[in-house]
């Protein structure tokens, strides 16, 4: 009893710090996305700035509930300060990022203010809960086993090889959607009728994303958070890339993320 | 009933005579079943997004409960494949799936509470969507895990597009239902907000009902696991308990119970909250 009471303390920890740092971290990626971009950059800490422009006051249940949903979710995670997680653990976590969604919009406007209407947002929780259970599928296909506990350290071992390839491919395709979801979201013209919970739980979501692919799917064998780096500078090109293509790459990416990890089983 | 709903009944009833003949037993019987409640599931997923979006109580309802069986009848497909090969603990895993799935089916689903219910329904659908610390999201963790432990039995080349496709139908339809049930309560509330609303206490207390009944039930499957121990019985029953909160790893370091009732208690105060708010404004 001791010892879980100690683990979810140190898991509380690690999702309050990357609450915390989730604003910065992700304001270096927008501000690395928008090199090359017409107008005006915004700064780095210019999403501490928006939240703080968010309606805080208005205590809304459904954007407050995703946040919660959100905040256990970082809480799991893998590496950092948490603890290597198993597959019922991950299969949780995924859980809890898909009620996230459906509490939103139980409970409340949820993502009102992103631009994407709810009904789009709904059904692509469909593509994006099938991307993350094929990666438990990834995950598990190559430990062999139920019992994951080293399988983030089996993938590592295996970088280089076609499958793994995919497997990470597939996984940084769901990143970059998200990536792009937030980046419409703080960015967009709805900008302004955004909640505070609402805009934190997107920019967690993003986060807790980032750290599952560095942590899991990004092969190079780096302590968690300079993996973490590398891997939000590879998704602030690729946020680069889309805009400059003027792409609308979120149904695609969202398409291809669960195709991808798909081939990567097949590809073993 | 509607004319589309009658390929998923058909491979329920498929699967069923699977079932009776004694087919659903052999090597290919298995795949078959499990081909069924996949196709199933997906039929049913799709039904049920439209139903949502429609607001349609008995579609809603009855897709979902096809889902469910969908559900069932893969586990029960995949249990009796895992039976064909000598490690006996596999095949449990999956045939406690079915069993949770239709648990599911039976509490949670009573689709005449959906149907009739217009006041404090979002508890219910809570339940219908599978969130964890339910009888459908163990179920689904108990499919999952069966599933993994496929390629542990058999080692040939098949096993792989299967995991690969049970896979990814299992995320695309959970993820469906979980879109399915807001789209409803968006239509449904809407509907609502136009018409009259009167409160009637069955109605208020049915959704609850509901969500107790599709509770997972952990003190009864602890004791009954307890008396299963103690029976010595002769095939394994194993750690069921430990295989379901703590998940399947010696580094479990959650209980998905104490994050779910710190979710539901968290709910429960926001929502009080905003409840006094909104009638203090």
């Amino acid at each position: 009893m001791k010892f879980l009471m100690i683990n979810i303390g140190v898991g509380l920890v690690q999702a309050l710090a990357l609450t915390l740092a989730a604003p910065l971290l992700l304001g270096i990626v927008f501000r690395l996305a928008r090199i090359g971009r017409s107008g005006p950059a915004d700064g780095l800490l210019f999403l501490y700035g928006r939240l703080g422009a968010a309606r805080f006051h208005d205590l809304s249940l459904g954007p407050t509930a995703e946040f919660v949903c959100v905040f256990l979710a970082a809480s799991m995670l893998p590496g950092f300060l948490g603890a290597k997680i198993t597959f019922g653990d991950f299969t949780l976590l995924t859980a809890l990022l898909g009620m996230a969604a459906l509490t939103a919009a139980l409970y409340g406007e949820g993502d009102g203010g992103s631009g994407v209407p709810q009904k789009q947002g709904l059904f692509e929780a469909g593509l994006f809960c099938a991307a993350l259970f094929l990666s438990i599928a990834c995950r598990g296909f190559h430990a062999m086993s139920t019992m994951l506990p080293d399988a983030a350290f089996q993938f590592r071992g295996t970088y280089l090889t076609g499958d793994t390839e995919l497997a990470v491919l597939g996984f940084f395709s769901l990143l970059a959607a998200e990536g792009e979801g937030a980046l419409r979201y703080f960015t967009g013209t709805r900008a302004d009728a955004m909640t505070f919970w609402g805009a934190l739980a997107r920019l967690l979501r993003t986060v807790v994303l980032l750290m599952l692919c560095a942590e899991l799917f990004f092969p190079v064998p780096l302590p968690s958070g300079p993996r973490a780096l590398v891997t939000a500078v590879l998704l602030a090109v690729a946020l680069a890339v889309l805009g400059h293509f003027r792409l609308y790459a979120r149904r695609i990416l969202l398409t291809a993320a669960p195709v991808l990890l798909f081939l990567s089983i097949l590809a073993q | 009933m509607k004319r589309f709903y009658a390929a998923p009944i058909v491979l329920l009833v498929g699967a069923c005579l699977l079932f009776l003949t004694g087919w659903a037993f052999t090597f290919r019987g298995s795949l078959a079943l499990t081909a069924c409640g996949l196709l199933e599931t997906l039929l049913a997923a799709r039904f049920l997004w439209q139903a949502g979006c429609r607001g349609d109580d008995k579609g809603f309802s009855g897709s979902a409960a096809l889902q469910e069986a969908g559900y069932a009848v893969t586990a029960a497909g995949l249990g009796c494949l895992l039976l064909q090969y000598p490690n006996a603990a596999l095949p449990f895993v999956c045939f406690s799936a079915a069993a949770l799935f239709l648990a599911q089916l039976v509490f949670a689903l009573s689709g005449v509470v959906i149907a009739t219910s217009r006041t404090g329904y979002r508890l219910a659908l809570f339940c219908v969507a599978g969130v964890p610390m339910t009888l459908g999201f163990a179920g689904l963790w108990q499919l999952c895990q069966g599933t993994l432990s496929l390629p542990m039995a058999e080692a040939a080349a098949w096993v792989k597009p299967l995991l690969a496709v049970v896979f990814a139908l299992l995320g695309l339809t959970w993820g469906l239902r979980l879109g399915a049930c807001g789209m409803y309560y968006r239509s449904v509330s809407a509907g609502a907000a136009r018409g009259e609303s009167r409160f009637r206490l069955a109605e208020a207390l049915a959704p609850v009902l509901n969500f107790v009944l599709g509770l997972f039930p952990i003190l009864l499957v602890a004791q009954a696991e307890q008396v299963l121990l103690s029976a010595r019985l002769p095939f394994p029953v194993g750690d069921y308990m430990g295989l379901i909160w703590g998940g399947t790893g010696r580094y479990a370091i959650y209980s998905p119970l104490i994050l779910a009732l710190l979710f539901f208690v968290l709910l429960a105060v926001l929502d009080a909250v905003s409840g006094r708010r909104g009638a203090a404004s």
